[in-house]
């Protein structure tokens, strides 16, 4: 593979050089989950170019003063009855946004309870950020701004106040979180490149940056997924 | 997934001498969020761009439509579709979209970039963009680009490959891994051939070789991959094929729901897809036509209907495309941003899996009466069935102004009354028998049954009650059927119940009824074929359900029978490992059908053949249902010599009732209890023998020297008792002198002398040493 320059080294131009970032919506039913998605990424090219399950699954492309970024945003079963089926639609991602309606508590309780799963299944690998949504309805708030945010204190995620009908934080929140995520994945690159300069193991490095170090194990790319 | 173009904006020569030479301009577009049109790198060549070719390409929205557009210089442009179109020179121009990116500025200031496939301004178009989106796509990019050995190179590694290797025998492990040399001697093989730099280009060409290795080895693929998820596959299936046989209780949006058939459509394609991007792609498709442009398509949604997809697309192997999916991906990975579709086919069938789905076979119906009647059935409500029958059976009588009045009040009460009953129908055609065949619960069939109900009654599918009962492998309930003599027909499309229990999995089904078949003279041929052609093998193979195909050889059925589109069961199978169950069974076919028989504790139907044979008395076949063959001396029953019915009645009982002496013999000389007792009346042999007035048989049972005499029944009857009522002195004599105790009493405080006593003429003829006895007595 060593000779073999097109395989597996893609010179420093082109997609080598963008990130990948899957981002999770966690939320109860109606807390306006799809609409959040539908206005960040509503535009008038999207329509058919872009956007391909309307609010489902949405992909974009971002460039953060030169890194780039390929954000792609599912969303999920907000029914009870697939409670059961996050695990398979959240992991490997790297960042969570946990919608909650302002004017509902059980939504915010049903945020507390995600997070305490995420926390457990994926531990500290993934962003999460906390959406107050609805703030249009400020009226009729019922969870109260300090406990909200306490709360995302507590477990180390951002609290932000958004809403999709007057288009309020919107941007804000996909943006900070993408910051948050590129912080984490440098983190995990220097890490990795420390632990593998203890252990001369080259074999987590590839799923990190296959350029850095070029692959010598060719099989190993057979169980990197992100 | 669609490999398309991209590139780094900020490294775009256009974009970077737009920022430098015409910062106003830039950041004038960035302040009012106009889009920018960036030509891809390389298609707009010139030493230095002018501010004219800047203002040509930023485009100011236009406040009527959202799809117009003016640039700053004052073209008319519209976005299309992923292209642009822009009025220039009096001519249109038409550009393809390659990307759009969300540009911020250090300021996180937002703006857009549209890259396209070359400048506005000019109509010529450079260098296509090739979109590798099918495996002939593959074919043409690796033919007509380069010279032409390359594909012919690729093909003989390929050959080479597969000769040398023993590739299909391999493990998966093994098999991941020896694919990736081959790729990675194929990808040498091709940068020999071509010496290009186009990062773009390379992409496409790894690409297309990923898909062109899969194309070649899918069959060998898939085999190893359809043997590792066998049992799990079978599993699902099962479930999959269960729930596809009732509505499940699962809503869908109505918009979504007039989408399925489409996506049905679709999605059934799958397995034909033999690479990992026409499988991608074809889900892709299969979503798009589910959401269809929906504005309130969400993941529930989507759930909702991929449940239903799955269960009804009639792919037999879900779990191997998926495991083929999921880890046969070569070289592009991070491409699989389309993961979503994936991950939402795995989310789907894991609910399948985890969810306990409700099967609702009737709709509603509009008369309240029946509906209640109905779901008492569906309940198993035995009583409040049985109640609900008797009420409407007194009220027929008593709502009449005579019991035989006909006058027309009285005809109208009575059509009004038959709207619940057992003949009733649904708008599906069902009939309450129907519904407790599918529940399955043996003793409403029985009521409605004595209440007439017709066992044969066809719905508008023509399926009998058998027919569902063998859809949701209803044991007893087929049994208790089959035993009323239900016909054995094909539906509407051909399926007798053995198809049917066969294709949804329901093992011990497809063993009664096997069995039935085999003691009875049953007409249901093991080979028979439904309108496909298809055989009850033919389906288990498809369906990978082993332990079936299992019971289907030992009973011999026909593999080498063809379909409609002529292929034996052998090549419906998935797992190929299931074929070799043919060569490995024929060594101890004899002892298998033993156990496998044993296995069946059927006894309400064992014992049913064994009754006709005794009545019959037909003392090999009886030896064959016992197991008590005559090469075969050993008492390892096929069936317990003591089993009952269910009204407790053992062979011994049946064959006293009948005098078959002979048999009786064979019975107690094969350990049968002669002192049994039936359930309610609590009859001995003895009793029954005597009632019957089988003197012979009441010989053998005396002589077994086991017989209680004077057991008493229910109510406190002695054989003696009997024997008496019946008036034959023989009998009396023979049990007399056996030492019956002719003063037992009975429920009703008479002895069998007081019942002699009042028949002087039979008293008679009772031998004179026991009558001294009697008279002291």
């Amino acid at each position: 593979m060593d000779d073999d320059t097109m395989a597996d080294n893609p010179s420093a131009t082109g997609r080598s050089s963008s990130q990948n970032f899957k981002v999770v919506l966690l939320g109860e039913g109606c807390v306006g989950k799809t609409s959040l998605v539908l206005r960040y990424t509503e535009d008038k090219f999207n329509d058919k170019h872009v956007s391909t399950l309307q609010a489902s699954f949405v992909k974009k492309k971002l460039n953060l003063n030169g890194r780039r970024i390929n954000l792609a945003i599912w969303d999920t079963a907000g029914q009870e009855r697939f409670h059961a089926l996050g695990p398979i639609y959240y992991r490997m991602s790297n960042g969570a946004i946990l919608v909650y309606d302002i004017t509902d508590e059980d939504s915010f309780q049903k945020v507390k309870n995600w997070i305490k799963e995420l926390k457990k299944m994926l531990g500290s690998e993934i962003c999460l950020v906390i959406a107050g949504n609805k703030i249009d309805l400020e009226k009729d708030r019922t969870v109260s701004v300090e406990d909200a945010e306490n709360y995302a204190r507590s477990v180390g995620a951002v609290h932000f106040h958004t809403s999709a009908k007057i288009n309020s934080g919107i941007e804000e929140i996909f943006l900070n979180l993408c910051y948050l995520m590129i912080e984490k994945a440098d983190k995990q690159k220097a890490d990795h490149l420390v632990s593998l300069n203890r252990s001369g193991s080259t074999r987590r490095t590839i799923i990190i940056d296959d350029e850095d170090v070029p692959s010598t194990e060719g099989s190993s790319r057979w169980c990197c997924s992100n | 997934m669609d490999h398309s173009y991209d590139e780094d904006v900020l490294l775009n020569q256009f974009l970077i001498s737009l920022c430098k030479s015409s910062t106003e301009t830039f950041f004038k577009a960035v302040e009012n969020g106009w889009p920018i049109c960036v030509p891809r790198e390389g298609s707009f060549l010139k030493t230095k761009y002018s501010e004219k070719d800047f203002n040509d390409h930023i485009l100011i929205p236009s406040n009527c439509s959202d799809a117009q557009f003016k640039t700053i210089s004052g073209h008319e442009v519209s976005v299309d579709n992923s292209v642009v179109k822009c009025q220039y020179d009096n001519k249109t121009n038409t550009v393809n979209i390659l990307f759009i990116e969300t540009c911020y500025t250090e300021d996180n200031q937002s703006y857009k970039v549209i890259c396209i496939d070359g400048p506005l301004t000019s109509a010529t178009m450079s260098e296509d963009i090739i979109i590798i989106k099918s495996v002939q796509d593959c074919l043409n990019f690796l033919y007509s680009k380069n010279n032409k050995l390359l594909l012919k190179d690729l093909r003989c590694l390929m050959d080479e490959f597969l000769l040398s290797n023993e590739f299909s025998n391999m493990t998966i492990e093994i098999q991941k891994k020896s694919i990736y040399i081959l790729y990675n001697k194929c990808l040498k093989k091709a940068c020999y051939h071509i010496r290009r730099s186009n990062i773009f280009f390379q992409n496409n060409l790894k690409l297309a070789i990923e898909y062109y290795i899969q194309n070649k080895l899918y069959a060998a693929l898939m085999n190893n991959i359809n043997i590792l998820v066998a049992t799990e596959d079978a599993k699902l299936n099962k479930l999959i094929r269960n729930y596809s046989s009732a509505m499940i209780d699962i809503e869908i949006d109505q918009k979504v729901e007039v989408e399925i058939p489409n996506a049905r459509c679709e999605l059934s394609k799958l397995y034909m897809h033999k690479t990992i991007l026409g499988k991608f792609k074809c889900l892709k498709d299969t979503f798009l036509k589910l959401s269809n442009g929906n504005k309130n398509f969400t993941v529930d949604n989507l759930l909702c209907a991929l449940v239903n997809l799955v269960i009804h697309c009639k792919i037999p192997n879900w779990n191997a495309q998926i495991y083929f999916m999921k880890y046969f991906v070569i070289n592009n990975i991070e491409e699989f941003d389309d993961n979503f579709y994936l991950t939402s086919l795995e989310a789907a069938i894991e609910h399948i899996k985890v969810h306990n789905f409700n099967l609702e076979l009737f709709s509603n119906i509009h008369d309240s009466n029946c509906d209640t009647f109905y779901s008492y059935i569906s309940k198993g409500e035995y009583f409040k069935v049985k109640e609900t029958i008797e009420y409407v059976k007194i009220q027929r009588c008593s709502s009449k102004c005579h019991p035989l009045c006909e006058c027309d009040s009285c005809m109208k009460e009575m059509l009004k009354e038959s709207a619940v009953c057992v003949n009733y129908k649904d708008e599906q055609g069902l009939t309450p028998l129907h519904i407790a065949a599918f529940y399955g619960y043996p003793l409403i069939i029985e009521l409605l049954l004595e209440y007439g109900s017709d066992i044969n009654a066809l719905d508008n599918f023509s399926r009998t009650p058998a027919h569902y009962a063998a859809l949701r492998g209803q044991q007893n309930a087929l049994l208790f059927l089959l035993h009323n003599n239900a016909l054995m027909i094909g539906d509407n499309e051909g399926n007798t119940p053995l198809h049917l229990c066969c294709s949804n999995g329901h093992d011990v089904c497809v063993k009664a009824l096997l069995y039935f078949m085999e003691f009875s003279d049953s007409k249901l041929d093991i080979n028979v074929q439904n309108n496909q052609g298809d055989t009850s093998l033919h389906l288990s193979f498809k369906w990978g359900y082993s332990s079936i195909v299992q019971i289907l050889i030992e009973q011999y059925a026909d593999p080498l029978v063809h379909n409609r589109r002529g292929q034996t069961c052998f090549d419906c199978a998935h797992n190929t490992k299931m074929i070799e169950m043919f060569s490995n069974h024929k060594k101890n076919i004899a002892d298998r059908v033993r156990r496998s028989s044993i296995e069946i504790t059927l006894q309400q139907k064992n014992i049913g053949k064994i009754i006709t044979a005794i009545t019959d008395g037909d003392i090999r076949l009886i030896q064959h249902y016992l197991g008590i063959d005559d090469e075969n001396q050993n008492v390892n029953n096929f069936v317990d010599i003591n089993c009952t019915n269910s009204k407790g009645f053992t062979p011994l009982h049946i064959a006293a009732i009948y005098g078959q002496t002979n048999i009786i013999k064979l019975l107690i000389g094969y350990g049968a209890n002669v002192n049994y007792l039936t359930n309610s009346e609590q009859y001995t042999a003895l009793h029954l023998a005597v009632q019957h007035k089988m003197t012979d048989a009441i010989d053998v049972l005396l002589d077994s020297k086991k017989c209680d005499l004077n057991k008493q029944d229910i109510y406190g009857n002695s054989a003696l008792h009997y024997a008496c009522l019946t008036g034959d002195a023989n009998i009396i004599n023979k049990l007399l002198k056996r030492g019956a105790d002719y003063g037992v009493i009975n429920n009703k405080f008479t002895s069998a002398l007081d019942l002699l006593n009042k028949n002087p003429e039979l008293r008679n003829l009772i031998s004179t040493t026991k009558k001294n006895n009697l008279i002291y007595v």
